[in-house]
C-alpha cells in the first residue's frame, strides 16, 4: 500500500496512543483507561479529546466501527491505521536513537 | 432554611475555567448547580459540602449519544444545559480534577468550533441591520423600540467584537508551536 504519510504524520502523543491501544477493538471508556495505564500514567485522554480523536481518525480512515455493545460503539484499526502506526514508530525510532545518542554524548562529557 | 439559591453572574465565551472553579467553589460551600439560564442566572441546591468538579461543553458533542454514552462510562453526569451549554459534574477523587479536554490542540478546536459558532449567530443579526436600513428610519420608531433596539446594537457592537477577540487569542494561545502537542 503506498501511502502520503505527511498527511497524517507526526501523530500527536493522543493519536499515537489511541492507534496503539486498538491493537484490539475497543469502546471509548475502555480505550481511555488502556491508555492511561499502557503510558504508564503519563497520557491521560479525557472524553472530550477522545470524541474529537475518534471523529477524526474515522474521517481519515485509520480506524472504523467494528461493532457496537450495549450502545457503545466499538472501534478498531484499519489496515491504513496499522500503516500510518508502523510508519510513525519507525520514525520514533529514530527519533529515540538520536535522543539516547545526544543524552550519552553529555553524560561522557561530565565524566571526562 | 431556603434550599434553593440563585446568582446572576456573568462570564465570558472564553471563560471556562473561571465557571468551572466558580462551581467548584460554590459546590465546596454546599450549593450544587440545578439549572442555569440564558441570562446567567444560577440556580443551586443547598445540600452537603462536596468536592464536585464541573465542566463545561460547549458546542462539542454533549447532544450525541455517543458522547453522552461515553460521559457516563467515565462517572459524569450532566448538571445543567441552557442554549447548548452543557454543564458536566464528577466528583474529585483525592483532589484530581478530570479534565474533558487533554491537550492543546483539542482544547484549541473547541474555541474554534464556539468562535464559528458566535460569529455565524451574529451574522443574520448585522445583515438585518443594513438590509432594513435601519438607522435610515429611526426616526419612524416608537421610544420603547428604539431603546430596546439601541440597547440590541450597543451590545453586538460591543460585546460580540470583544468575545471574537478574546476568543481568537486563547486560540492563538492554544496554537503557539511552544504549547503546541
Amino acid at each position: 500500500m503506498d501511502l502520503d504519510y505527511s498527511k497524517y504524520l507526526p501523530l500527536s502523543e493522543a493519536t499515537y496512543y489511541v492507534l496503539a491501544a486498538l491493537q484490539e477493538p475497543l469502546h471509548g471508556y475502555a480505550l481511555m483507561q488502556k491508555v492511561e495505564a499502557m503510558s504508564e500514567g503519563n497520557v491521560v485522554i479525557g472524553p472530550g479529546t477522545l470524541y474529537g480523536a475518534f471523529a477524526a481518525l474515522e474521517k481519515q480512515g485509520l480506524i472504523e466501527k467494528v461493532s457496537e455493545v450495549e450502545r457503545r460503539k466499538i472501534y478498531g484499526l484499519t489496515d491504513k491505521g496499522r500503516g500510518v502506526l508502523a510508519e510513525q514508530v519507525r520514525r520514533l525510532g529514530i527519533m529515540v536513537r538520536n535522543g539516547q545518542f545526544a543524552l550519552s554524548y553529555f553524560s561522557k562529557g561530565e565524566a571526562a | 432554611m431556603n434550599t434553593t439559591v440563585r446568582k446572576f453572574k456573568l462570564f465570558g465565551p472564553h471563560e471556562d475555567e473561571n465557571q468551572e472553579s466558580w462551581l467548584r467553589s460554590m459546590a465546596q460551600q454546599g450549593l450544587h448547580l440545578v439549572k442555569v439560564n440564558p441570562f446567567c442566572v444560577w440556580t443551586f441546591r443547598r445540600g452537603e459540602p462536596d468536592d464536585v468538579v464541573y465542566r463545561v461543553d460547549f458546542p462539542n458533542a454533549s447532544h450525541d449519544p455517543d458522547f453522552r454514552q461515553l460521559m457516563e462510562d467515565a462517572g459524569w453526569t450532566l448538571a445543567a444545559t441552557t442554549v447548548g451549554w452543557h454543564y458536566w459534574r464528577t466528583r474529585a477523587v483525592n483532589g484530581r480534577a478530570p479534565e474533558l479536554f487533554t491537550d492543546n490542540a483539542s482544547k484549541a478546536a473547541k474555541f474554534k468550533q464556539r468562535l464559528g459558532v458566535l460569529v455565524g449567530c451574529s451574522i443574520p443579526f448585522l445583515v438585518s441591520i443594513v438590509v432594513s436600513d435601519m438607522p435610515g428610519r429611526l426616526g419612524e420608531l416608537s421610544l420603547p423600540f428604539l431603546v430596546a433596539y439601541g440597547a440590541a446594537l450597543c451590545f453586538y457592537l460591543s460585546v460580540v467584537p470583544w468575545a471574537i477577540v478574546r476568543l481568537a487569542l486563547r486560540i492563538r494561545q492554544l496554537s503557539s508551536p511552544a504549547t503546541a502537542n
